[in-house]
């Protein structure tokens, strides 16, 4: 019998990835998830670099994560060091933070998932049909631009993050403004919630993995900026995160692969966190568990349904943040001063799409020897693969055609919101 | 007034809502003028504002107008009209606005300037902290007698005020209750001032009045290439300078492609495009002319016009300059050590100008009458302004064509003076004659002019003429061409050279012929090459081979040369063999015309703005000139 | 009738294209005045016809540069966007190394000999393997120049870049010069048209835009050791997006 085999792009996901599916007749017989995106080797491009220009160069990696990787260097270099910033620092860190998760979870839930759950091929067919909905998607996206672009100077590879602190602080007139706009608009966080909440979540996207997600050592709060490893029930230190996970290559993809060292495959992300963390306290978050709120829930689907709620989260922290700096004072501090010398550092952060993860070596001159970065998408990419190769089995057995099962593959790629071009940065794991 | 009193009395000014108040504060170790919240944030004692207070009055970008391209000719002017105070302006910036005042209010009054100018009250303040690289003291610019609506000295605890103008009086008495200063006041006053200059670092060896004759001996002084070696090239002198004026004008569309804005930026002449035309040449290439003309602009040019040294000694450029040669006051220091003596003459013609006075910027609508396409390369347009009225040129003027989106372009008019129309010989060359072409019969355009002082001809009367045009020398020139024939009696003997690269680039031809039947009028036609095959019945030659075998009366012989920049040289050359004096001959000259009014600077010829005082000028007036030809 | 208009991406983070995202609203504008036959990123659908394409992203692979001589094919225009493409930006930093090398330390000894995904050679910008029209440069592109070329494009002006460096930029904004602040900067030697972002926020250039035609590298040299700068570590920073092997 003739073998079929599919090749196609991705589209609408960042980066360059593709599926490939194999058909002996209808039947499928297998299924591939594979980045094809052309291999940067960020963990080469760093060796010999200062320490001070390396946040520069791997926010590089991935635009829509710029911030992510800006700050997990960041705090990987200052862990090396042992540099312990000012308050006001890690307030405007998390503030900034939190506008890109904004713009990189609308960005991904409107205009990447939003068109395969109401049938539309892209979102200028959506515009044309729901304008209203993509005014407000603009909006929520565009609100978090702002954010980024007021704490760091542009959205997209953020100047003003430094390592140490911030080269300048914004001003408390535009701080105002900021929070202003956010109070004002904080009803479409709500409103776009209701949206995803009333999509349908077919119950044949059930995945099985263990959840990983960085969660608060003190409680049980809902965070996005965890400072220890959970992997279900399980905790761990940061500088153990070799215990959770662990990288490969695979010959079938540029990216590498990241499984646990028990063999299995791990899920991070929105759905991972919302599994994980179980308690809010802001009013908007709050009225929106009360429209509809699954979790914990195996669906991958609901990653986007997750992302849509984490938005609001976002939102309403952004809007505390920024409280809490007004009501400290913005003072005018310069970063702290560094001597390079020897180290060897972790930072880690939950970025939109999971956590990611930045190790650096350091030697006495202030050069990095040695780095290691593992990004969401590394770490997704094998239940991914997994995940399609199971419903893909239960689609052809259920008699699906092969355009149905395509859409359906598609559709589980950009439900994990596969940021490619980061995870084609992949680097390896050294044993030390 | 106490200290008090005078914080109050910037408060209050503050919280009116009339105006906006701008005033010297801190930025990081360094000062600005900007909005100001309160007078706490008010530095009296700062030393010098990075930039100077003239951004206020010129801003470095502006939107000049507004316009809609899917509407037929909708154009806006945008003017600031916002009130405005400026507080702790030192004497030098003072200084500095009244020269800004002469270049852009003295002649061709800018109407976007004269209305923030109108706008502004100035509070000035004297000086408390000397800049570090400032030479004000040396040349008197670091006290100022007026140019200000009020100015104030602050004394420590006191305050006083010196009253400038009426409506300087005015706001003071509104906004606060000055007590009448005493005796001993305006002795304290005279003191800091007296006091100042012992408190300079730097001290120019000559006077003010010294600059110009320092420059003239000094226009190949080593200096100039020494330190253009060391310069970036970045362009940080002009731009921080307040006396520096000149500037640049660019189209800026909506991506909706409707609507778009014209907008003038700073510009400054160590930039190297500064000078560069549509064409490519660049008349400034060599860095180190760049940088010896801002200096010959400040101290000789300007003077010469202006009456008027274009440098106030703040200090600002030297503190800029990253390899520090940007200090007029090392400059001119070496200078008065080491003078070379080698006097160089840099005329300027009087010309009277016979341009627009009012209305300088925005462009009146005109409609495409007619298009001719000549060769591959050029078009003649024939343009009739929608107000009905006419151009009013002199033969030899240009206008500057706009396209709204594109931008302006300066073309000479080809047509002889009067009639309702006129003609524009367009070669496609860059964006905006490019765009020209794709532009119907009956389609807008808009136009500024015309500009330059044309050809004299009452001055041309009763002598023979000879032309020698080079390619597109032939535009300007036909105006002045078709001038004499149509009045034929008054001139002797005209002949016509014309030369152009190959047949099919021959411009007018028509005319030539035509010109050719008139009575006692010789034309010539040549070409530089004629490939096989084409036809041709001229000469086949350069321009310069038809002067030659030509029978004139070298006395009573007037040349008028337009051509391409390579061509005068050579055909001077030839006019000289004949014996013409130096006097009869008469050349139109080609440079960046952008502004048209003498204001942008991208035209200067050394010390002569060809939009001003040519692009018609005396061969005399102009072969000294070291950047004319 | 509406240009038609394509994006493409090779090696890069695609922040270029994400940047013409960011004009939020004003997408709907630009999607009045051009027609959009390709992106990715956001849209599912494809077409080989277009008049203009945007090339994202430095070229890795022989499969890359076969892709974009292909698009180069179509295209009645090509204009490259962001530092990756025009200059190649930092993916050229790895040119420093062999390629074997590189591989071997980031993918040790899996298999993955003979295997085309893997096939690097050194890192190219896209004129190094089509002759391109347009440059937008940065890292990232700055939406409003993105928008100021699509409109030229439109409206038949010839797109321009500036031509002079970042400095004048800076003294329009009235920024503090860096050197001041006793940092490096690479503005004196860069293409100006970003606004002097990294300056304006107090931190020195670090020339993404590419360096003007006609830089001045030896005053630049003599104002870098004037400030005190080692010669390793003005190398180091000429070549973040600039690299040259041994060129500085």
């Amino acid at each position: 019998m003739k073998k079929y085999v599919e090749v196609e792009p991705v589209a609408r996901v960042e980066g360059h990835g593709e599926i490939f599916l194999e058909f002996e007749g209808n039947n499928l017989k297998n299924v591939n998830f594979s980045i094809t995106e052309g291999p940067r080797f960020f963990e080469v491009l760093v060796r010999g670099k200062y320490f001070r220009h390396v946040p520069s160069i791997v926010t590089r990696i991935c635009a829509i994560c710029t911030v992510s990787h800006k700050l997990a260097s960041i705090r990987a270099i200052e862990n090396a060091f042992d540099v312990e910033v000012s308050q006001q620092t890690e307030l405007f860190r998390e503030l900034i933070h939190m506008g890109s998760i904004l713009e990189s979870h609308y960005l991904h839930t409107y205009f990447l998932a939003l068109p395969d759950y109401l049938g539309m091929p892209n979102a200028i067919s959506l515009y044309k049909d729901h304008p209203e909905e993509v005014n407000r998607a603009l909006k929520l996206k565009g609100i978090g631009n702002d954010i980024q672009e007021l704490i760091g100077g542009r959205p997209i590879h953020p100047e003003k993050p430094v390592i140490g602190g911030f080269t300048q602080f914004p001003s408390r007139r535009q701080l105002v403004e900021l929070r202003d706009k956010l109070a004002e608009n904080v009803h479409h966080t709500v409103e776009a919630y209701r949206l995803f909440a009333s999509l349908d979540y077919p119950e044949e996207m059930e995945l099985d993995s263990p959840y990983s997600t960085l969660v608060s050592s003190e409680n049980d709060e809902f965070t996005l900026m965890g400072d220890t490893i959970a992997l279900d029930d399980k905790r761990y230190k940061l500088e153990d995160y070799r215990d959770v996970i662990k990288e490969e290559v695979i010959p079938w993809s540029t990216s590498k692969l990241s499984r646990n060292p028990e063999g299995s495959a791990v899920m991070v992300g929105s759905l991972s966190r919302l599994n994980i963390m179980k308690e809010f306290r802001y009013p908007h978050v709050l009225e929106a568990k009360d429209i509809h709120f699954p979790f914990p829930s195996n669906n991958i689907l609901h990653n986007n349904l997750g992302q849509a709620f984490e938005g609001i989260y976002a939102w309403e922290r952004a809007m505390e943040l920024i409280e809490i700096i007004l009501e400290n004072g913005i003072k005018d501090e310069r970063p702290v001063d560094i001597e390079p010398r020897e180290g060897h550092g972790i930072g880690s952060l939950e970025v939109p799409r999971g956590t990611l993860y930045h190790e650096y070596w350091i030697d006495r001159k202030g050069l990095v020897t040695n780095a290691n970065i593992i990004t969401p998408t590394a770490i997704n990419n094998l239940i991914i693969d997994e995940d399609m190769k199971n419903v893909g089995k239960v689609l052809s057995e259920r008699g699906m055609t092969k355009e149905e099962i395509r859409a359906k593959m598609e559709m589980i790629a950009r439900a994990y919101d596969p940021c490619i071009s980061c995870a084609t940065h992949m680097v390896k794991i050294r044993e030390l | 007034m106490s200290k008090r009193e005078w914080l109050d009395f910037v408060d209050r000014l503050i919280n009116e809502d009339e105006m906006e108040v701008i005033g010297v504060r801190a930025k990081g170790s360094k000062f600005q003028f900007a909005p100001i919240d309160s007078s706490e944030e008010l530095r009296l004692d700062y030393n010098v504002t990075i930039l100077p207070p003239k951004k206020q009055l010129l801003p470095p970008h502006e939107d000049l107008m507004t316009y809609d391209i899917s509407k037929p000719f909708n154009v806006l002017s945008s003017k600031d009209e916002g009130k405005k105070i400026l507080i702790g302006v030192h004497p030098y910036d003072v200084i500095a606005i009244q020269q800004m005042d002469e270049i852009y209010l003295g002649t061709h009054r800018d109407e976007h300037y004269d209305a923030r100018r109108k706008n502004t009250l100035i509070i000035a303040s004297d000086i408390l902290n000397v800049p570090e690289r400032s030479f004000s003291g040396s040349l008197g610019t670091h006290v100022v007698e007026d140019g200000f609506d009020l100015l104030i000295t602050d004394l420590g605890d006191m305050v006083a005020v010196t009253i400038g103008t009426k409506e300087g009086e005015e706001l003071l008495n509104t906004f606060a209750e000055p007590g009448e200063a005493t005796d001993e006041d305006e002795m304290k006053v005279k003191r800091l001032r007296d006091e100042l200059p012992a408190k300079y670092q730097r001290k120019l060896k000559v006077d003010k009045y010294q600059w110009e004759k320092l420059l003239e001996e000094n226009y190949d002084h080593p200096i100039w290439e020494e330190n253009s070696k060391k310069c970036l090239t970045c362009g940080s002198c002009t731009l921080v300078c307040p006396t520096c004026f000149c500037y640049d004008v660019e189209d800026v569309m909506n991506i909706n492609m409707k609507e778009g804005k014209r907008v003038r930026t700073w510009d400054g002449c160590l930039l190297r495009d500064f000078t560069l035309v549509a064409g490519g040449e660049v008349f400034r290439e060599d860095l180190k002319d760049r940088y010896r003309h801002r200096y010959y602009r400040k101290g000789l040019f300007l003077p010469m016009r202006n009456g008027f040294v274009a440098c106030v000694g703040c200090g600002r450029c030297a503190t800029q300059c990253l390899p520090d040669i940007a200090d007029p006051c090392d400059v001119i220091n070496t200078l008065a050590s080491y003078s070379m003596h080698e006097k160089v003459n840099f005329p300027i013609p009087d010309v009277k100008q016979a341009g627009i006075e009012e209305g300088l910027l925005v462009p009146e609508p005109a409609t495409i009458v007619k298009k001719e396409r000549m060769t591959e390369l050029e078009t003649l347009y024939e343009i009739k302004l929608d107000s009905g009225k006419e151009l009013g040129h002199k033969p030899g003027q240009f206008i500057e064509l706009s396209i709204f989106g594109i931008g302006e372009a300066p073309i000479s008019v080809s047509s002889s003076p009067g009639g309702m129309t006129f003609e524009l010989l367009v070669r496609r060359i860059g964006h905006v004659t490019n765009k020209l072409e794709s532009l119907e019969v009956g389609e807008k355009i808009g136009i500024r002019g015309p500009f330059g002082n044309g050809f004299d001809v009452k001055d041309l009367e009763g002598k023979d003429i000879l032309f020698v045009s080079g390619g597109c020398g032939l535009a300007p020139t036909r105006s002045l061409i078709n001038y004499v024939m149509e009045h034929r009696d008054d001139f002797g003997r005209v002949t016509i050279l014309y030369g152009c690269k190959d047949p099919k680039a021959i411009l007018f031809d028509r005319d030539l012929r035509s010109w050719g039947d008139v009575k006692d009028v010789t034309v010539k036609r040549t070409v530089d090459s004629c490939p096989d095959g084409e036809c041709w019945d001229g000469d086949v030659g350069l321009i310069t081979t038809l002067i030659p075998p030509l029978d004139m009366d070298p006395e009573n012989t007037i040349g008028i040369v337009v051509g391409p920049p390579i061509m005068y040289k050579f055909v001077i050359k030839e006019l000289k063999a004949k014996k013409i004096p130096d006097d009869n001959i008469i050349v139109s000259l080609e440079r960046r015309m952008k502004c048209g009014v003498g204001k942008c600077g991208h035209c200067q010829m050394n010390g002569i703005y060809v939009c001003l005082e040519g692009p018609v000028f005396k061969y005399n007036d102009v072969k000294d000139i070291p950047e004319a030809f | 009738m509406k240009p038609k208009v394509a994006f493409f991406d090779f090696a890069s983070c695609e922040g270029c294209q994400l940047e013409v995202i960011n004009l939020e609203e004003k997408i709907i504008d630009l999607i009045d005045v051009v027609e959009i036959v390709s992106f990715r990123e956001a849209m599912k659908e494809h077409s080989d016809e277009y008049d203009i394409a945007f090339i994202e992203g430095s070229i890795q692979r022989p499969m890359d540069e076969e892709r974009l001589k292909k698009i180069r094919g179509n295209a009645k225009i090509l204009v490259a966007l962001g530092a990756c493409a025009c200059i190649g930006g930092v993916n050229k930093l790895r040119n420093e190394w062999s390629v074997d090398n590189v591989k071997e330390e980031v993918y040790g000894d899996a298999d993955i000999e003979g295997n085309k995904l893997f096939d690097a050679f050194p890192t190219k910008a896209i004129n190094e393997v089509v002759d391109v029209d347009f440059y937008i440069p940065g890292c990232p592109i700055n939406k409003v120049e993105f928008a100021k070329v699509v409109s030229h494009l439109a409206i038949g002006k010839t797109p321009q870049l500036p031509n002079y460096p970042v400095c004048v930029e800076c003294k329009k904004n009235e920024n503090i010069c860096v050197f001041e602040l006793g940092k490096f900067c690479l503005g004196p030697v860069t293409r100006a048209g970003c606004n002097a972002i990294c300056p304006q926020f107090q931190d020195g250039c670090e020339g993404c835009r590419g360096f003007l035609e006609d830089p001045k590298m030896e005053a630049q040299k003599d104002v870098l050791r004037k400030y005190g700068i080692r010669l390793d570590d003005m190398m180091k920073r000429f070549n973040m997006f600039n690299y040259k092997k041994g060129v500085y």
